[in-house]
């Protein structure tokens, strides 16, 4: 006897449309730790990263009759996800910016104890990327932090893969040119 | 996959190194046996790329994993999801529709009632629009009522022809000049003296049958009004007989 596969998110989201709601708390189950980190790589704060999290869920409960079940949940989700985070940078940059010293400081949540300078690496990568525009951190987040590939990036970003391919490109040179700067020309990563 | 990868220059490789993450392995392969060829300074990026890379991986791995801030994170969802559902239950079109239609009433009857008003020149000048309206009706209506003038009456009017010597006399019925003794007709004393005044009046018009006489518009005047007019002027516009000069009467 074999045993039932899980259903798939297009399924889970059918179900929900006919008022399944275990069928949606399983969809945010599934895909929160994702989505989170997302918002967490463009915010760059906790509090932040959560709300956006949660509000992304909402619209996506919301809007839920509209979805095309031959995309990707995922794809709609982060699209969304990545809006919110995009509108609250901007929301932060009207309020007057943000510390910088406090982007520099990235926990560790995970189990293993990691060394001194591997945390004051992140530390630094961290800062740099907050210094970045949205849209090339955008990339650099769903590509190098989250290895989304490049095409789902462009639909997630509504974008040609050929733009995504450019705008990484873009988001490295940019990424060297800052730790440069901050750091210092000629500083490698793992020197300091 | 055959996508034509030839770093020929710096910034092309530059261009190509991102494909180092997240790219086919393939392409991979191709930018590191290019970058075996590459100069000093292309390979001295490539590293510092790489190193970046490195970077972001060891950043990445800290952006993984269960956070404790999303601990019970399904459950808010689902509890603010069961909110907005049970609001939007509670409200049934009905309320909804009559909701709408007491905001309606509301904003109406706080609605500023506009009357018409109008300030004191406004008043004004629609008096005076009114008075200039019937005055120009007036003029209009009493110039269909007056005679047709006679063709070509108007042309005429402007010539002030001269009248023939031998009816004057006849036509005003007045006395001649009597010519001063010592004086040739002609000279400047011989003439009448002007009176102060007489230049600033109008010539009288030509018209048909009736004459200029003495610059007063053509029309006899009054014999009574006009022995009262001149007695009355005569001290200002007159000046005193000089010796030998005597009043001429017309």
């Amino acid at each position: 006897m074999s045993r039932a596969q899980a259903p798939t998110d297009s399924e889970l989201v059918l179900a929900a449309l006919d008022g399944d709601s275990e069928s949606f708390r399983t969809l945010v189950e599934r895909h929160q730790k994702r989505a989170f980190w997302v918002a967490r790589g463009m915010l760059h704060n906790d509090e932040d990263a959560r709300d956006v999290t949660q509000e992304a869920f909402i619209r996506v409960h919301r809007s839920l009759a509209r979805f095309d079940t031959k995309l990707k949940f995922t794809t709609w989700l982060h699209q969304i996800v990545v809006n919110l985070s995009i509108d609250s940078i901007r929301k932060r940059k009207r309020r007057g910016g943000v510390d910088l010293d406090s982007v520099g400081e990235v926990e560790d949540h995970r189990d293993v104890q990691d060394p001194v300078e591997q945390q004051e690496l992140t530390g630094r990568v961290a800062r740099i990327l907050e210094e970045l525009p949205p849209k090339y951190k955008t990339i650099m987040v769903l590509s190098d932090l989250q290895g989304i590939g490049a095409k789902q990036i462009a639909e997630i970003t509504g974008t040609t893969h050929a733009t995504v391919r450019w705008r990484h490109h873009r988001a490295r040179k940019l990424f060297r040119e800052a730790w440069e700067r901050v750091y210092g020309k000629g500083s490698h990563v793992f020197e300091h | 996959m055959s996508s034509s990868i030839e770093p020929n220059s710096a910034s092309e490789l530059e261009r190509i190194l991102p494909l180092l993450s997240g790219g086919e392995p393939e392409e991979e392969q191709r930018v590191r046996a290019l970058l075996a060829l590459a100069s000093a300074d292309e390979q001295a990026l490539a590293e510092a790329y790489e190193a970046d890379e490195q970077a972001l991986a060891a950043y990445a791995e800290t952006q993984q994993g269960d956070h404790p801030i999303m601990l019970g994170f399904a459950d808010s969802v689902m509890a603010q999801i069961a909110t907005e559902q049970t609001a939007a239950a509670s409200t049934s079109p009905e309320q909804v529709l009559a909701h709408a239609e007491s905001l309606e009433d509301e904003a109406r009857s706080q609605a500023p009632i506009l009357r018409p008003s109008f300030s004191g020149v406004q008043t004004l000048m629609a008096m005076a629009a009114l008075f200039l309206g019937a005055l120009g009706l007036a003029i209009l209506f009493s110039a269909e009522d007056a005679p047709a003038a006679k063709r070509g009456s108007g042309v005429v009017a402007e010539v002030v022809e001269p009248i023939p010597a031998k009816e004057q006399p006849a036509a005003l019925d007045v006395e001649a000049p009597a010519k001063p003794e010592g004086l040739a007709e002609g000279s400047p004393e011989f003439a009448t003296p002007a009176r102060p005044g007489a230049r600033s009046r109008r010539a009288p018009r030509g018209r048909p049958g009736i004459v200029p006489v003495d610059g007063r518009g053509g029309q006899q005047a009054n014999p009574m009004l006009d022995a009262l007019m001149r007695g009355w002027q005569r001290p200002s516009r007159v000046p005193p007989l000089a010796e030998g000069e005597r009043e001429v009467k017309f």
